[in-house]
């Protein structure tokens, strides 16, 4: 008792700590903070926003209740991952980065708009029709024509 | 308490505890637990978290010289390797993100080193997602666009053209052909699985290919002739399936007689329903 008298102490009162913060002290400053609103650049919780808000990451729902409360989860809905195998042959030639000698290389895409223009893959089915997988050709300074 | 019940209570459980305990059993003083009565085994799945075994890399260990994969690159690489390499990241950046979490409280200068390394491979990373998504909206856009479009007709006439000018077509380079084009035009696959789709494009391409084979070969088989027109997706499925030379429109000619035999009319817009049913069939043959 005697150790919260003594935090207390600075307060003229313990209702003082009552205080809101529209309460000021006498020579005008805020009882605490820096704003009467108060801090409201912070994330929205589950009980803010309209109702279509939805706070969460949608990794529940995957069983179902039974009837004495305990939870069946269906394997079906559960989230599942799919590794490929990333053995040593694999990581041996698959690495996280590249060398820097590597030069960078450019694609060219005209006359076509870019990589996902559909006349582009039309082109390109066509060459494999004609000539099966075929290697794309480079220019002196990496530049592919795609 | 009554006293019998406890009494023949006991007397099974010190039974039972007499069979379970050797009577000439030893104390000894307690095993305290440390690291070395702890045998990790060598495939146990955490240590993908840790490099080569090391429980931490020295800064000066960590490979600073390489640069993350550029789009271009990415561009270049199927779909499974893009997979590989996205695991690959991944499990390097478990590592880094372990070590910068253990070094950052001790000495917090050294440890940006395993921070800038990690955000180079979550370079790479995004662009692996930005290539995916390209190729998704290059499938989207041409199946939009493409599968209607006066260029792709175009194509096809002119491929039709060249198959009928050809003089011999049963080669090996034209099966190779004809494999080509329905993969890469129709998707259809040069072996039919269970994941293979059998939608509307599928179809478009059983017709292309059934009325191809029926062009070129009506003059050579007089069999084929004697039919006059395909009249049913059927008839397109039996000469789409057989091999593109007399034998096998030969073949096909026989399944369509035996076809009209049956005297089946088959609306269009059931004409996915029984290639699905027939492609489902095959399989099941197949099995």
């Amino acid at each position: 008792m005697s150790q919260v008298k003594s935090i207390r102490s600075f307060h003229s009162s313990a209702g003082s700590l009552l205080k809101r913060p529209w309460k000021t002290y006498k020579d005008g400053t805020l009882f605490y903070g820096e704003s009467k609103t108060g801090n409201n650049r912070v994330p929205l919780g589950t009980k803010q926003g309209n109702k279509n808000f939805y706070k969460g990451t949608r990794a529940s729902g995957i069983g179902r209740f039974t009837k004495h409360g305990s939870y069946i989860i269906d394997p079906a809905r559960t989230r599942t991952f799919v590794v490929p195998v990333t053995g040593a042959s694999a990581s041996e030639s698959l690495r996280p980065f590249v060398s820097s000698n590597v030069p960078e290389i450019k694609q060219l895409f005209q006359p076509y708009k870019g990589p996902t223009d559909p006349l582009l893959l039309l082109q390109r089915a066509r060459n494999f029709v004609e000539n099966g997988k075929t290697e794309k050709e480079f220019t002196h300074n990496y530049v592919e024509r795609v | 308490m009554n006293r019998s019940t406890v009494a023949r209570f006991s007397t099974t459980s010190m039974a039972a505890a007499r069979n379970r305990l050797p009577t000439n059993i030893k104390l000894r003083r307690p095993i305290p637990p440390t690291i070395d009565n702890i045998t990790v085994p060598e495939n146990h799945p955490l240590w993908q978290f840790f490099d080569n075994k090391n429980f931490l890399r020295k800064p000066q260990e960590i490979q600073t010289t390489g640069r993350p994969w550029t789009i271009q690159e990415l561009r270049r690489k199927k779909f499974d390797d893009l997979h590989k390499l996205w695991y690959v990241c991944l499990k390097e950046r478990n590592v880094l993100g372990r070590e910068h979490r253990l070094l950052e409280s001790v000495d917090s200068q050294s440890a940006i080193i395993y921070e800038e390394q990690s955000e180079q491979i979550r370079t790479t990373m995004w662009r692996i997602k930005h290539v995916l998504r390209e190729r998704q909206l290059a499938e989207t856009k041409s199946r939009e666009k493409l599968l209607k479009s006066s260029e792709l007709q175009d194509y096809l006439q002119d491929f039709k053209q060249e198959y009928l000018d050809s003089q011999d077509v049963e080669t090996q380079e034209w099966y190779d052909k004809l494999e080509r084009l329905q993969y890469a035009i129709f998707g259809i696959p040069n072996y039919l699985s269970a994941d293979t789709v059998v939608d509307e494009h599928f179809l478009e391409g059983v017709k292309f290919i059934g009325e191809l084979k029926f062009a070129k070969f009506s003059e050579s088989v007089p069999e084929l002739q004697d039919l006059g027109k395909l009249s049913s997706i059927v008839e397109n499925y039996a000469l789409f399936e057989e091999t593109s030379n007399k034998e096998g429109v030969t073949l096909a000619v026989k399944r369509i007689e035996e076809y009209r035999a049956n005297d089946i009319q088959i609306p269009q817009e059931k004409e996915l329903e029984v290639i699905q049913e027939l492609v489902r069939d095959r399989l099941e043959v197949a099995e």
